[in-house]
């Protein structure tokens, strides 16, 4: 299929990349709205929260308090609306329990979590691509099985599982490493061992389908027939290419990764985001529930919305608007 | 002017220095070459001992159908083949080194310094996310040079008459049309000052009107330094139009080669022969086209004897007992126990003159004031209009076979959609039996049981699932009707009728090869029997034999049946074979109609001109001067915005008026309306 006429005016690209972006900055904006309403709609899909926290025993002066103090006794939209008025001004409520401001609670907890999930991403993402490019390069070879057969174990393996033999073989058993915390810089080595091995598993794979798929194609035989360099090729032609691919699952896995080490942080009693979560669902404390999957939402929203502007800066049919 | 650097030429007297008596120096020669694949149930021998010389300056053209091994043979030479390619044999350059036996570091001081290579479809060599200068600046890289390049590369692709080649260098390839592509293609290739290029299918992808204009590059190329090209076509036209000497390939081997004009006129191999025949011809008169019968012998398929054996019309006993050896005679070559007498070939004539013609039944379907307008956006992203039909008026008579004749961007496929009434039109009416499409009383599921359609990719439109007796059985099952026995034998009925073997009913579409696909497509749409069959483009894919039994069923099934056919395509050949009348569009708008007979004797528009000069013919190479549409073509495309005619920036014969006023059709004969003052 022909692509159709390309118009030949040669007018500034300025104001089309601007349009690009902005269009992808208001579908980002509607998102956020749909995840607001979400989480609200979620927290009170849930059961009455009254009932739910103080529990079925709780007389129904006690509920009532409850729900006055919370402002639970008003309609649906007044509640809504409150929330949202709240929240523009970063007021995210308080936690039933503490008391304290969400924001506060959360706020606390990101820094452990970033400073695992950092590391891991960079890790990941630039050892997937890595071993992911040098399996495509040897597509169909001995090496190249190896290296997917390696690769589907490693997502196959349960980060608990894997976390539990690691606590087992290096704490329990060898003493070398803390089991649990983020005290040491030591502390760090298991969980990013976990999360890593699953992680660049995938990003292997996903790296060698969209290395093999550019490199099939007739602009890289065009090169070599040339009498390019391979390396030169691989790396200037074929990567870039590859990368447009790899960006979309990195918006979803970077976005993910605020939250995504639940099973992981719990395992290794790791105080970031991810066991805050499991506390607080535990303790049924909404409003704390409620901001956690605010946070979550966003930051899957933003990550995607950076991988979005980095198509258009990375392929130039995107940020001219030309359907490939 | 200075002369850009980036294309020193070769001095003739110095470069393609002589031998002694007189030839020109070898710049390659392959033997023996043979190319196999190893697959489940024993390798499949793509190249099997094939042996040619190319000399500097030389044309060698390489012929054959899809399959044939000519593009696998040239990656061979390339060494570019992957890894578990088993390659014998030697292609040595010039310098006297095989490049066969060449390791992965050797080979690429070759490559694109002494022998280069370019594909067939240009946009899909170039690398979409970079720009023109990014490549061509690559190439520069590889050669170690790092100062002047931008100054270069413009000077390169000026060279290579792209238009205003300076600001075009930061353009990314999808803002280049075809033609520029293989331009910059090309300019790639050469950058390194290679002696040949190899060009495997360099015009297949464009349009007629580029084509011509890149193989005149090619010419110029070979004139001007001595280029050896090595060009690789299914298109005996192109092969005629440009190369010095010509190689046929079938099944792996050459089966005939030779001085091109000897090979093409007075063939001594029968395959030759009836691959000569089976191409439409649009010159004057009409002669007939006959198909070979059967379908290209796939790669993986061994037989004892001639490999053309099964297909071929002498055929003898001893064809099938042994393999015919390649004999010289001169300078021809051929592989055949039986060649054929080089003076009895003429081609005949065809049957009945030019195919009748003209309004003879009522009319059954008319357009008047169509047009389909679509909102493109350009590079600032501001909407913009785009007519793509654009106020088209026209009648088809019940049971006439009705041309549309277009290059790419034409509108002739969105003019197939709003007459299929899968598009509404932005405005006209399309009258069907005098009622209107898309009006209130229409009923498209009422409409869909009269009108068939059948598209170019036969593969996209069927079933992938469904057996072929299942797809055809199912227009059956629409129409309501219960007894599966029935539906079956009458299925059966059809394709055998469209020639497809009753082994092949339980197959899926994939298990059949490109032309018995379109074969099931056509008795598919004939289940309904349909009064009004559109064909767009419905043998552009395949190989010219394939074509010529896809066209001939066509004829016979539409009389047969008394028919009416709208037939779309860019192939002006096919057209004039099968339609009695047509129309010619160009930027949305009809330019020219009429009787096709008369459309072709004598064309009055200057695009139809310029459309007929530009096809390669077999016999007669034209006047140089008079082809080539010139590089300025390829700026230029459909929804041409101005007042004035959309051809004026084209046009050889514009004058003001043209800029100033579109013309509307105007009778220039019975019949033949042109849509130019100046016809």
């Amino acid at each position: 299929m022909k692509s159709p006429a390309p118009s030949r005016s040669r007018s500034s690209p300025a104001s089309s990349r601007y349009s690009y972006f902005l269009a992808k900055a208001a579908r980002a904006c509607g998102t956020v709205a749909a995840i607001v309403l979400l989480a609200f709609a979620l927290s009170h899909a849930s059961g009455d929260p009254a009932q739910v926290f103080l529990g079925g025993e709780a007389t129904p002066e006690a509920v009532h308090a409850f729900r006055e103090k919370w402002g639970l006794d008003k309609p649906l939209a007044v509640q809504l609306a409150r929330y949202v008025v709240l929240l523009s001004q970063g007021d995210l409520g308080k936690s039933l329990y503490t008391s304290r401001k969400v924001t506060e609670v959360i706020a606390e907890r990101i820094p452990a979590t970033l400073s695992l999930m950092i590391p891991v991403a960079f890790l990941a993402i630039s050892l997937g691509i890595l071993i992911g490019t040098a399996a495509a390069i040897r597509n169909g070879r001995l090496s190249d099985k190896a290296i997917l057969l390696g690769s589907t174990l490693g997502f196959s393996l349960p980060n608990f599982f894997l976390g539990i033999v690691l606590i087992f073989t290096f704490s329990v058993g060898l003493a070398l490493l803390p089991s649990s915390g983020n005290m040491y810089a030591r502390s760090f080595i298991m969980p990013i061992m976990t999360l890593v091995l699953a992680d660049v598993a995938v990003f292997t794979r996903f790296a060698r389908a969209s290395m093999i798929d550019i490199l099939g194609k007739y602009y890289i035989l065009s090169f070599r027939s040339l009498g390019v360099k391979e390396w030169r090729i691989l790396l200037f032609q074929a990567l870039p290419n590859a990368s447009i691919a790899l960006l979309t699952i990195s918006g979803f896995y970077i976005g993910s990764l605020v939250g995504g080490a639940i099973v992981t942080e719990t395992i290794f009693a790791w105080p970031g985001v991810g066991s805050l979560l499991i506390s607080a669902i535990r303790s049924r404390d909404f409003p704390l529930v409620q901001g956690l999957i605010l946070l979550f939402g966003l930051s899957i929203v933003a990550a995607n919305l950076a991988v979005d502007f980095l198509y258009g800066v990375i392929d130039p049919r995107v940020r001219k608007g030309v359907s490939s | 002017m200075r002369m850009p650097e980036g294309l020193a030429l070769r001095s003739p007297e110095t470069e393609v220095s002589r031998g002694a008596d007189g030839e020109r120096a070898l710049a390659l020669s392959v033997r023996g070459l043979r190319v196999s694949f190893p697959a489940r149930g024993g390798a499949i021998n793509a190249v099997r001992g094939i042996s040619f010389d190319l000399r500097e300056g030389e044309i060698l053209g390489i012929v054959g159908e899809s399959g044939s091994g000519k593009s696998v043979s040239c990656k061979a030479i390339m060494n570019l083949l992957p890894r578990e390619a088993a390659v014998e044999g030697s292609a040595v350059y010039g310098d006297g080194t095989d490049l066969i036996r060449c390791g992965p570091r050797e080979i690429r001081r070759y490559r694109g310094r002494e022998i280069s290579m370019i594909f067939q479809d240009p946009m899909s060599c170039l690398n979409p996310i970079k720009t023109i200068y990014s490549h061509i600046r690559e190439i520069y890289l590889r050669d170690g040079e790092r100062i002047g390049l931008r100054s270069r590369a413009a000077g390169q692709l000026e060279q290579l008459h792209i238009p205003e080649a300076a600001k075009r260098l930061d353009a990314y390839p999808f803002q280049f049309s075809g033609g520029m592509a293989q331009r910059v293609q090309i300019a790639m290739a050469l950058a390194g000052n290679p002696r040949i290029l190899i060009a495997d299918e360099p015009t297949t992808a464009l349009d007629v009107t580029v084509q011509a204009s890149i193989l005149e590059e090619i010419r110029s190329l070979r004139d001007s330094r001595g280029l050896a090209v090595i060009l690789v076509t299914h298109d005996l036209g192109v092969v005629a139009d440009i190369c010095d000497s010509v190689a046929v390939m079938y099944h792996g081997s050459i089966v005939e080669s030779g001085p091109t004009a000897d090979v093409l006129e007075r063939p001594l191999h029968p395959y030759t022969r009836a691959l000569v025949s089976s191409v439409p011809v649009i010159g004057e008169g009409s002669v007939a086209f006959e198909a070979i019968e059967g379908d290209c012998m796939p790669a993986r398929r061994e037989v004892g004897g001639c490999d053309f054996a099964e297909r071929c019309r002498r055929a003898e006993a001893d064809c099938a007992a042994g393999k015919p050896r390649l004999h010289s005679s001169g300078d021809r070559r051929y592989a055949c126990f039986h060649p054929l007498d080089p003076e009895s070939y003429r081609r005949a004539a065809a049957p009945a003159g030019d195919r009748p013609a003209g309004i003879s039944g009522d009319e059954l379907v008319s357009a008047s004031a169509l047009s389909c307008v679509f909102e493109s956006r350009d590079e600032a992203a501001k909407r913009t209009a785009l007519r793509a039909v654009d106020s088209v008026s026209f009648a088809i008579a019940a049971g006439e076979a009705f041309g549309v004749i277009g290059e790419s961007g034409s509108g002739k496929s969105t003019l197939a959609k709003c007459m299929m009434g899968l598009l509404e039109p932005s405005s006209g009416t399309v009258l069907y039996r005098g009622r209107p499409l898309f009006g209130d009383a229409w009923d498209f599921g009422d409409y869909a049981r009269k009108v068939q359609y059948i598209f170019q990719d036969p593969l996209g439109a069927l079933d992938p699932l469904m057996s072929v007796l299942e797809q055809v059985m199912e227009p059956l099952a629409i129409r309501g009707l219960r007894s599966r026995a029935e539906m079956a034998g009458r299925a059966e009925l059809m394709l055998g009728r469209c020639g497809i073997d009753p082994s092949l009913f339980a197959r899926r579409p994939y298990g059949l090869s490109g032309g018995q696909q379109q074969r099931v497509v056509i008795a598919r749409a004939l289940m309904c029997e349909p009064e009004f069959l559109i064909c767009d483009e419905p043998v552009s894919a395949m190989d010219v034999s394939v074509q010529a039994q896809i066209l001939t069923l066509l004829q016979d099934i539409a009389a047969e049946a008394g028919m009416t056919l709208m037939f779309i395509s860019h192939n002006m050949g096919v057209v004039k074979n099968l339609c009695g009348r047509s129309a010619v569009m160009f930027a949305g708008r009809i330019v020219e109609i009429g009787e096709t007979g008369s459309i072709f004797r004598n064309p009055r528009h200057p695009y139809t001109r310029k459309l007929i000069s530009s096809i390669p013919v077999i016999g007669s190479r034209k006047e140089r001067e008079a082809r080539g549409e010139g590089p300025r073509d390829a700026a230029m495309s459909a929804g041409h915005a101005g007042p004035g005619c959309a051809y004026e920036p084209r046009c050889p014969l514009a004058v003001r008026e043209c800029r100033e006023r579109r013309p509307e059709l105007s009778a220039v004969g019975e019949g033949h309306e042109v849509a130019c003052p100046l016809a």
